[in-house]
């Protein structure tokens, strides 16, 4: 058996260099995975595995938004123009005989994108890694993060749109099933590379034992996900049913007044992390959807039965659960609402307070041109007031200063001071 | 005593009279009052009133500021010394509380002129629910309930808020301060007319006893200080509790005084609250020992004094009495006005725009890559016009659908 190192300096006739694609599916834990990824890149590298980024290196996600040709909305961005040749470069070029590049925005390929992906590690083996999850799990959390990022439909009107077969080529439901109809991403993946280099990997249900996710993944890439630290923070800042829900209700007062990145500023920055502290658990599944949830799963199920691709995990696991412990999406009660709000608010306040006070400390400009005389008697009585200001708070909280300020305002009214 | 022909008229509150109606209908109305001989001064290039009056205290603003405030008061008496009107007019509602010393020093600015002090008094029940709300907006946190029991216990009237509410109301000590400093019958109470009156009697009032025709004010003052809503008031009031002091007054002020209340208040309706019974008596004995005290000492009087005795309880809502629904609407609104206001800072600060471009590729890939994001984007508008118009989404289904049959071509071609 050859070693990766051996067959890659067997030279070019043979496809010696191996790339894996992660293209997601979105909500599947790509974040921490990831985050995983980003955190333990010298050791990767120990094991022959190049995950590209960190200073002046490409970036996943730009170098995808280029081979697509998307731009964040809202801005100039020119970061994004030849990053995916540069990606491609890096790779390439490397010494370690394999690849791993993760975006999650990958499975959004047409079958030219997806094409031009694979052509262009020529001529290495490309292999395509696609983390799946439990559609009901995965449904709830695409409408909580449609809300981060500016949605304004309850989950009862996302749900019913994902249900409805007419609906699929409008918004929210468009939005969803082009990242998780997993019967068609696989259809176009598996026309540009065989079978069985696209390798399915079921994400385990909740209290599956820690880094089990990691461990499947491992299995497929050929790392020993024991050997790789967690990194400190890697998950997507979790804001909770009550604060989704307030984040609805801000985003309808919004009215879409703010573009793509003012928004995330705002609500990724600022508001969810304030409102991560608002609580309220985890969400779960309404038996209402028990139906439409469990038709699309089988479906899918039945889609990687049929593709040949190979499973890691258990298909199993994909099953959508209604027993989880949890909240209803709806269940938010106005008190609970009213305190994550004035929550909200008070946080909001003081970063913007704080903000807008670094910004504004030039506005003392001087004007300095008073005469001495004026100047003089001027800061006299400064020094007084002041000194009346200290003595007077002291008195609130001080009772033998209460008394004494009592006496003074007795005094003040009748002469002198 | 020589007498000059010329006047100097202090209005000096007392707070929450309308003072900041009339002093904006006046900033407002510089040349109409200068053509009827009042010199309003402040605008442009003169003093500005409330800096002059912060230095005669040696009061500074928290937290910076300084200069602009130093040497002003001279600043101003100068200009009035100066100026060749008949009549000048000054107002700041915080000469009120100045104490005897300050007030001399005060009169002393103006030796030229018989300085003539205007005290505007209105319905103590008013100007106790109003007095309730400016704190609130000034970063304090208690409720309707715990502030009135503090004005009423005598045994803490050196403690807040009684103490802030009566260094301000207590009318009687304020007149006695200025009677040392003018004599009795250069001292004017102008009582403000209750609700239900017309807006401008105040400022006839006013203008009668300084001597200029209100009706020839015809600018409208730039805004007027509205009062909050119950529920704006008690979510303001939550903030308030949250942020525990954590903000300088020049902050707070700037936030929740100048964007969220301004805002809160646009958007809400006014309301007028009402005392409790037992609250009710509690003010109108008050307002009658305050009456008593008026008449007694003979000072003149415009308008009727017994405006200062709350009006009988209407129907309507305890100033605290909000519904969680009302308040979440309130606090909702002010989330998205600061969202707003804080994404706009965001995106004014230049480091948090993206770098400018510092991908080393050559001109080709760059170009291919424009062409890409134009493609993109096209297709993204379209998407959203589809969401929006059915005529646009009949086409859009047909896309879909074309694109499906597309890949499943191109892929069938990759098979062979």
């Amino acid at each position: 058996m050859t070693s990766a190192a051996d067959r890659h300096n067997a030279g070019m006739s043979a496809p010696s260099r191996r790339v894996f694609l992660h293209i997601g599916l979105h909500k599947t834990g790509t974040t921490y995975l990831q985050g995983v990824f980003r955190a333990n890149r010298e050791r990767l590298a120990d094991l022959g595995i190049l995950y590209p980024g960190g200073k002046g290196q490409p970036k996943h996600t730009f170098a995808v938004y280029d081979l697509f040709g998307r731009r964040p909305r809202g801005s100039g961005d020119d970061r994004i123009s030849g990053q995916w040749a540069a990606m491609v470069e890096v790779i390439t070029d490397s010494d370690l005989p394999m690849g791993l590049l993760s975006e999650e925005a990958t499975s959004l390929a047409s079958a030219a994108q997806a094409r031009k992906a694979v052509k262009s590690f020529e001529p290495a083996e490309v292999h395509v890694v696609v983390t799946v999850r439990d559609l009901g799990r995965v449904a709830l959390s695409a409408w909580q993060e449609d809300v981060k990022t500016d949605a304004t439909w309850t989950w009862r009107e996302y749900a019913d749109a994902l249900a409805d077969p007419e609906a699929k080529a409008k918004a929210p439901a468009r939005g969803f099933w082009l990242r998780q109809d997993l019967p068609a991403i696989l259809d176009v993946w598996t026309r540009v590379v065989p079978a069985e280099r696209v390798h399915i990997v079921a994400v385990p249900p909740a209290g599956s034992p820690p880094g089990e996710l990691l461990r499947r993944l491992g299995t497929v890439i050929g790392f020993d996900a024991d050997a790789l630290d967690e990194p400190d923070r890697w998950d997507n800042v979790s804001v909770g049913p009550t604060g989704t829900e307030l984040l609805r209700q801000v985003n309808e007062q919004l009215h879409r007044r703010l573009n793509q990145r003012q928004y995330h500023d705002v609500v990724e920055t600022d508001l969810a992390p304030i409102l991560a502290g608002a609580g309220g658990g985890s969400l779960r599944l309404p038996d209402s959807d028990r139906e439409w949830v469990t038709r699309e799963a089988d479906r899918i199920t039945e889609g990687i039965r049929a593709s040949g691709c190979p499973v890691v995990g258990d298909l199993t696991d994909l099953r959508p659960r209604f027993d989880d412990a949890g909240r209803l999406p709806d269940e938010v009660a106005d008190d609970e609402l009213l305190a994550a709000a004035v929550t909200a608010l008070a946080g909001l306040t003081e970063r913007f307070a704080k903000a807008k006070w670094r910004r504004s400390d030039r506005d003392a400009a001087a004007v300095g041109d008073a005469p001495v005389t004026a100047r003089v008697g001027s800061a006299t009585r400064s020094a007084w007031f002041r000194g009346k200001r200290a003595a007077v708070n002291l008195a609130d909280r001080n009772p033998v200063a209460e008394r004494a300020l009592g006496t003074y305002l007795r005094k003040r009214r009748r002469g002198g001071r | 005593m020589t007498r000059d022909h010329r006047g100097v008229f202090l209005h000096i509150g007392l707070y929450k009279t309308g003072t900041t109606y009339l002093q904006n209908l006046w900033r407002a109305n510089r040349a109409p009052l200068a053509k009827q001989g009042v010199y309003f001064p402040g605008g442009g290039d003169g003093p500005a009133q409330i800096f002059a009056v912060s230095d005669l205290f040696g009061r500074r603003p928290r937290g910076g500021g300084e200069e602009r405030i130093e040497g002003r008061w001279q600043e101003l008496t100068e200009a009035v010394a100066a100026s060749s009107q008949p009549a000048t007019l000054i107002s700041d509602e915080s000469l009120s509380l100045a104490t005897v010393g300050e007030a001399k020093r005060a009169v002393a600015g103006f030796p030229d002129h018989e300085v003539h002090v205007i005290v505007t008094v209105r319905d103590l029940g008013r100007v106790m629910l109003s007095s309730w709300q400016q704190s609130i907006k000034s970063d304090e946190t208690w409720t309707w309930n715990e502030f009135v029991a503090g004005l009423r216990d005598e045994s803490r009237r050196n403690q807040n808020p009684g103490r802030a509410f009566w260094v301000r109301q207590d009318l009687l000590a304020v007149l006695e301060t200025w009677r040392i400093a003018v004599p009795r019958d250069q001292i004017h109470v102008v009582t403000v007319p209750p609700s239900g009156s017309p807006k401008d009697l105040l400022v006839e009032r006013v203008g009668k006893l300084v001597g200029f025709d209100h009706t020839q004010l015809t600018e409208p003052p730039s805004w007027d200080n509205r009062a909050l809503s119950t529920a704006d008031a008690e979510v303001l009031r939550r903030v308030n509790v949250l942020l525990e002091h954590r903000l300088t007054q020049r902050q707070h002020h700037h936030v929740v005084r100048r964007i969220l209340t301004q805002e809160l208040t646009r958007h809400g309706e006014a309301e007028h609250p009402v005392l409790s019974p037992d609250e009710h008596a509690w003010a109108t004995a008050e307002a009658e020992r305050i009456t008593t005290g008026v008449t007694g000492a003979g000072y003149d009087v415009i308008g009727d004094l017994g405006d200062l005795v709350p009006a009988p309880a209407e129907t309507g809502r305890r100033p605290d009495e909000a519904s969680a629904e009302e308040m979440l609407d309130a606090a909702l609104h002010g989330l998205a006005t600061l969202a707003e206001e804080h994404a706009a800072l965001w995106w004014e600060r230049p480091e948090a725009r993206p770098g400018a471009g510092e991908s080393g590729s050559g001109q080709r890939p760059k170009l291919r890559s424009r062409l890409r994001a134009t493609r993109f984007a096209i297709r993204r508008r379209l998407m959203s016009m589809a969401d929006r118009h059915r005529v646009v989404a009949m086409p859009m289904n047909a896309y879909v659908r074309l694109r499906t049959a597309r890949r499943r071509r191109a892929a069938n071609r990759a098979d062979n």
